[in-house]
């Protein structure tokens, strides 16, 4: 048995420097956005297999609309995700994101979500 | 900041990570290339160890013990086989150091380094002895016949007082000159008669005469770089470069050692990616107290591997002198921790004890990872009995880092003690009422890391630990189990590697107009990014652009003058909004790395 750093990638940053995190990012869509309505609210969750995160970020875009809206930043909601729905709790080494556009979602969203946590692992496959 | 214990002496033994400070910052992260050795001491300058001299990005060290180029077994100290060396110092060789005489001496027994036999008959292995005189002077002599000497004396005051002086001691037996020179200037240049004579056994050391097992003179200076060559310099002129390299950035270049095969050894804080093999060693940024064999030994003991790395081999170990704080600590309470990598199993970690001495060769060793995954430390008692400390099987693999924690705590007024093993914080085994420990009675032995004790300090492989050092801490006191968890979770990698992440914005956004695209500039100053996304606002715009995801332009950023190219360690994103700016842009960007250092403060 193992009980060093071995089980964590730290031996593969020693001995190669570089080594793949072994950590995976998960992003579940809470809310099927296929059943929303103009006001709900959708949630997101957006977490690390092991450690925290190091940042997430969020944007939508709409049909017909030719744009790519921040929703938000890692640091901030955007400028249209201003209401008081707008809110990011953390969750167990992650965000839930509850979202809604300013006065309702001009049409059905496509939402973009994008993390990399605190060893360096990110969401892309 | 949990008690630490008492940092002990110059004798004492701490092994710091350098570059992240002094004791609050211990314990923070183990690799390759963050050991180093300063045994912080109170001011004392007696034989130990080394200390820490704090000249700002200098990473200097001052050590106090002696130094040897191999060990051997014979009489309880290191001395060389090392022919090359050897045949140096009978024929032509240079020494070169940045040294600082620390104390007044009244008798000229502060020695500086040398090349000496102990424990023959014949006193012909004096092959060249340095000494610092009461004056100051550099005194260097090496024997002939029946030990007869040849003897030569600088200048006096050569060597001031805190003052750092690079001197070089240079013998050219072609020409039969014996030189000394003080900053490049000679301050003794004159002809000797009769070669030093051929020894049999032999010991390169520095801070020591080596004449009694190495032990018995010891210095009192403090050395920053040392350069040994096996050929003799004909003028100061030709030091002059190394004098400022020396004294500003340090050795540029690999000693041009005359046979080309590695003989000699330095001891520089310069980085120098260089790979030793055979003969000699090298001694990065201050690292001391190394002894690698010379070739016909299991292994040399400094395996550079980078410009502040080094790992430990098998034969070779790191050793204090004698200390009578770390025996006072081993009678009493103890902890010592310590990250190690381990290569291979069944070796040994650390020892203290008398060699030669049956049923009493090592008083105190552990860490022993025998081939069945366990741990150990044993301690002998009064009637040489060990009193082990030893763990399930099974706890430990090779090619894996461990956090190690020894600890003893004298119980019931130091009738008996209970000993405890921790490996990654914990708690593994505690055995109770072990009889009381029996220091060793040869006060000179060192406390060793990097074997795992033996009748004699020699190089008998399977003792000797196989693996890397990180940071190693012997406290004189009975840390308590969180204290010990503490020290294992404030070991861990950072939560964050890499970074720092940078930002530059190319183009200054005043001066664009409508249609002249930006240039962002996003990077890590260590690793590759694993993403980096920009977006936009304007003023008087409720809303946000999404410029660049991490994966693709948005919408907005379709237009072919819209590039992501990679720059190292990042990218470059050209941007222009479809159709220009629709004002001034307040662009945003993040980052994050692959080993997850983020942009942010």
């Amino acid at each position: 048995m193992s009980v060093g750093l071995a089980s964590r990638g730290y031996v593969g940053q020693v001995a190669d420097t570089g080594g793949a995190p072994a950590s995976t990012i998960t992003i579940d869509l809470i809310t099927p956005v296929a059943t929303i309505s103009k006001t709900t609210p959708l949630v997101i969750d957006i977490y690390s297999s092991d450690v925290p995160l190091r940042r997430a970020w969020v944007a939508a875009s709409y049909a017909g609309l030719a744009i790519d809206e921040v929703v938000h930043t890692s640091d901030r909601f955007g400028s249209a995700y201003q209401g008081s729905t707008n809110q990011r709790t953390t969750i167990t080494n992650g965000y839930r994101f509850t979202i809604l556009r300013d006065g309702g979602w001009p049409g059905t969203p496509s939402v973009i979500a994008h993390a990399v946590d605190t060893l360096g692992a990110g969401d892309e496959p | 900041m949990p008690p630490q214990g008492h940092i002990l002496d110059a004798n004492a033994l701490a092994l710091w990570r350098f570059d992240q400070g002094l004791p609050d910052q211990i314990g923070t992260t183990i690799d390759e290339q963050a050991v180093t050795w300063v045994a912080l001491g109170g001011g004392n300058l007696r034989p130990g160890f080394c200390d820490y001299d704090p000249i700002p990005g200098a990473f200097a060290r001052r050590f106090f013990g002696a130094l040897t180029t191999n060990v051997s077994n014979g009489t309880g100290s290191f001395r060389t086989t090392s022919g090359a060396i050897q045949a140096a110092f009978i024929g032509s060789w240079t020494m070169e150091m940045v040294i600082r005489r620390e104390i007044a001496h009244a008798v000229n027994s502060s020695p500086v380094f040398g090349y000496n036999g102990f424990g023959e008959t014949l006193a012909t292995n004096a092959l060249g002895i340095s000494y610092i005189t009461a004056s100051g002077a550099i005194q260097i002599l090496w024997e002939y016949g029946l030990g007869l000497n040849e003897i030569f004396v600088s200048a006096a005051d050569t060597l001031d007082i805190g003052t750092w002086t690079h001197i070089a001691i240079s013998k050219d037996s072609g020409a039969k000159t014996i030189k000394i020179f003080k900053n490049g200037v000679a301050v003794l240049d004159t002809t000797y008669v009769n070669e030093a004579a051929g020894g049999t056994s032999g010991a390169m050391v520095l801070a020591s005469d080596s004449a009694v097992g190495g032990q018995g003179n010891r210095a009192n200076f403090s050395c920053r770089y040392v350069r040994l060559w096996d050929g003799g310099t004909s003028s100061g002129a030709e030091l002059a470069a190394n004098i400022a390299a020396m004294t500003t950035t340090g050795l540029p270049t690999q000693p041009a050692f005359q046979a080309g095969t590695g003989h000699g050894f330095d001891f520089i804080e310069a980085p120098s990616a260089v790979d030793i093999s055979g003969n000699g060693y090298h001694l990065h940024r201050g690292y001391n107290s190394a002894f690698a064999s010379d070739g016909g030994g299991p292994g040399g003991l400094i395996h550079t591997v980078g410009p502040s790395s080094r790992r430990i081999l098998a034969g070779g170990f790191l050793s204090t002198w004698w200390s009578q704080p770390i025996l006072d600590a081993l009678e009493n309470d103890f902890t010592l921790e310590m990250w190690v990598l381990v290569l291979s199993l069944n070796r040994g970690v650390f020892c203290i004890g008398d060699p030669g001495v049956a049923g009493d060769d090592f008083n105190f060793a552990g860490g022993v990872m025998h081939s069945d995954g366990s741990v150990r430390f044993s301690m002998e008692d009064t009637s040489q009995a060990d009193q082990l400390v030893e763990s399930a099987t099974g706890l430990v693999g090779d090619h894996s880092v461990y956090h190690l924690a020894f600890r003893k705590e004298n119980t019931n007024g130091g009738a008996d003690w209970t000993g405890s093993l921790f490996i990654d914080g914990v708690k593994v085994k505690e055995v109770t009422g072990l009889n009381p420990f029996e220091p060793p009675t040869i006060p000179h032995f060192p406390f060793s890391l990097g074997r795992g004790g033996s009748d004699q300090p020699g190089p008998e492989t399977e003792y000797f630990f196989d693996g890397i050092f990180g940071d190693t801490r012997f406290s004189d006191v009975a840390r308590s189990d969180a204290e010990i968890l503490e020290s294992y979770t404030r070991g861990l990698p950072p939560a964050a590697g890499g970074g720092p992440i940078s930002i530059d914005l190319i183009t200054p956004i005043n001066t664009i107009s409508k249609n002249t695209p930006i240039i962002i500039d996003v990077y890590s100053g260590s690793v590759p990014l694993r993403r980096a996304w920009i977006n936009a606002s304007y003023a008087g715009l409720l809303v946000d652009d999404m410029v660049h995801n991490g994966d693709r332009f948005g919408s907005a950023y379709q237009g072919l003058v819209n590039v992501r190219s990679e720059i190292s360690n990042g990218y470059r994103f050209t941007i222009l909004r479809d159709g220009g700016w629709p004002g001034t842009p307040a662009i945003t960007a993040h980052a994050v790395d692959t080993l997850g250092a983020g942009d942010e403060p």
